[in-house]
């Protein structure tokens, strides 16, 4: 926002240099400033705002297309949207800190408009007074005058002191608000950092968790199903017995004998399968509730 | 394959998304530099020098949380990282015991009669 120059206010400057004392416009070079910058850096905040929530958003769409059921995916699933969440959070909070910049940055606009039309209207009044002296009034009256001017322009330092004041508890304002929000995105970032140490902690616990009683499910398969084998071959091994056994007794229930022993071994061979597939589902329904399990509530 | 009810394709995926995630975050960075704003910015009187420093520290802030938030989304990646191996290192040792199985079910089987 532009700040006219002290010249552009004559005949102000003569008649703060006649009257003497404070110079009201020296002001001036204090109200310069780059206000209309303001607008595009509080545009980047909000870009940064509309990342956080793209980021979200992009974090939930790939956790729901995640297929993992069981009481660990429900703690990983809720984890991620609470860090989702957070994110989205802090993004509100950006949003609102670049309104209240956005909103600050035109309050102080106004201000300083409101500065610049007082010294306009008093160098005005100014301006009318000095016609007088110049018409050639009498001393008393030229002395009421400049007394008059004295008055206006001493007017204008308590106006412009005014709204610096103002200016000061806007920025202020601006200041305790944003420092507030801050605290909030810090807060709320801080949180979505423990929900990702809690899931961290977790799932690694529970990782290794899933590795110990995998690794004695996977012991505890390869045992019993070792001896499941051993089993079925030691049943095996008693058809054999039993169907020699047979063979050297009489002739004729050989026939009768040789049928029962091979129904005897078919039974032990599906037996000895069945009793394999046991153990295998045994094992992996072993490991499948150490992983679904992984996650403590 | 275990038969584990966990999709391990996806779940990288996932962290796949994770890692996207830190380098978005870490990309705000640079438009938080850019929205810098000079001293004076906001006029030079005390009330102005006062939103200067406010739009400094909220941007100082705003870096603050876009580096914490970048730190978290590591954790989560490498969480999920090992989750995922430990899941493939779960798939190997049954892969193994089932291996172990059925060699012990053929050895069996050879002494059929």
């Amino acid at each position: 926002m532009r700040i006219p120059t002290r010249e552009e206010f004559a005949p102000l400057p003569k008649a703060i240099a006649m009257v003497g004392g404070p110079d009201p416009l020296e002001v001036l070079p204090q109200l310069e400033n780059e206000l209309e910058a303001v607008a595009g850096s509080t545009a980047q905040v909000r870009e940064m705002a509309a990342g956080f929530r793209s980021t979200a958003d992009d974090l939930e769409t790939e956790a729901g297309a995640v297929t993992w059921e069981g009481e660990a995916s429900d703690q990983f699933r809720s984890k991620t949207a609470e860090v989702a969440q957070s994110l989205r959070t802090a993004a509100d909070n950006l949003d609102a800190a670049a309104d209240q910049d956005d909103d600050s940055s035109e309050e102080i606009k106004d201000t300083i408009r409101k500065i610049l039309q007082g010294i306009a209207v008093t160098a005005a009044l100014v301006g009318a007074i000095l016609v007088f002296i110049a018409v050639g009034w009498e001393v008393a009256a030229i002395v009421m005058v400049l007394g008059a001017l004295f008055l206006a322009i001493a007017a204008l330092a308590e106006f412009i002191a005014f709204f610096l004041d103002q200016i000061w508890w806007l920025g202020e304002k601006l200041y305790e608000g944003i420092k507030i929000i801050l605290e909030n995105v810090d807060d709320v970032l801080r949180g979505a950092g423990d929900v990702a140490d809690r899931v961290l902690d977790t799932v690694g616990d529970a990782a290794d968790s899933v590795l110990d009683s995998a690794g004695d499910a996977a012991d505890s398969v390869l045992d019993t199903g070792g001896d499941a084998a051993d089993s079925v071959l030691d049943s095996a091994g008693d058809v054999a017995d039993d169907l020699g056994d047979t063979i050297g007794g009489p002739a004729e229930p050989i026939g009768d004998a040789a049928d029962s022993v091979l129904d005897t071994a078919g039974d032990v061979v599906e037996g000895g399968l069945d009793t394999a597939g046991d153990v295998v589902e045994g094992g992996l329904d072993t490991v499948g509730d150490a992983a679904d399990t992984i996650l403590p509530g | 394959m275990s038969g584990f009810s966990v999709d391990v394709e996806s779940l990288g995926r996932f962290r796949a998304a994770v890692e996207r995630a830190q380098d978005q975050v870490s990309k705000l960075k640079s438009l938080a530099e850019g929205a810098r704003l000079g001293p004076g910015t906001f006029t030079r009187t005390p009330g102005g020098q006062r939103a200067d420093a406010a739009h400094a520290e909220m941007l100082e802030g705003i870096g603050k949380a876009l580096n914490t938030a970048v730190g978290r989304l590591r954790k989560v990646a490498e969480a999920t990282g090992k989750t995922m191996d430990n899941y493939k290192g779960v798939d190997e040792k049954h892969a193994a015991a089932m291996s172990g199985i059925e060699e012990q079910l053929d050895i069996r089987r050879g002494h059929q009669p």
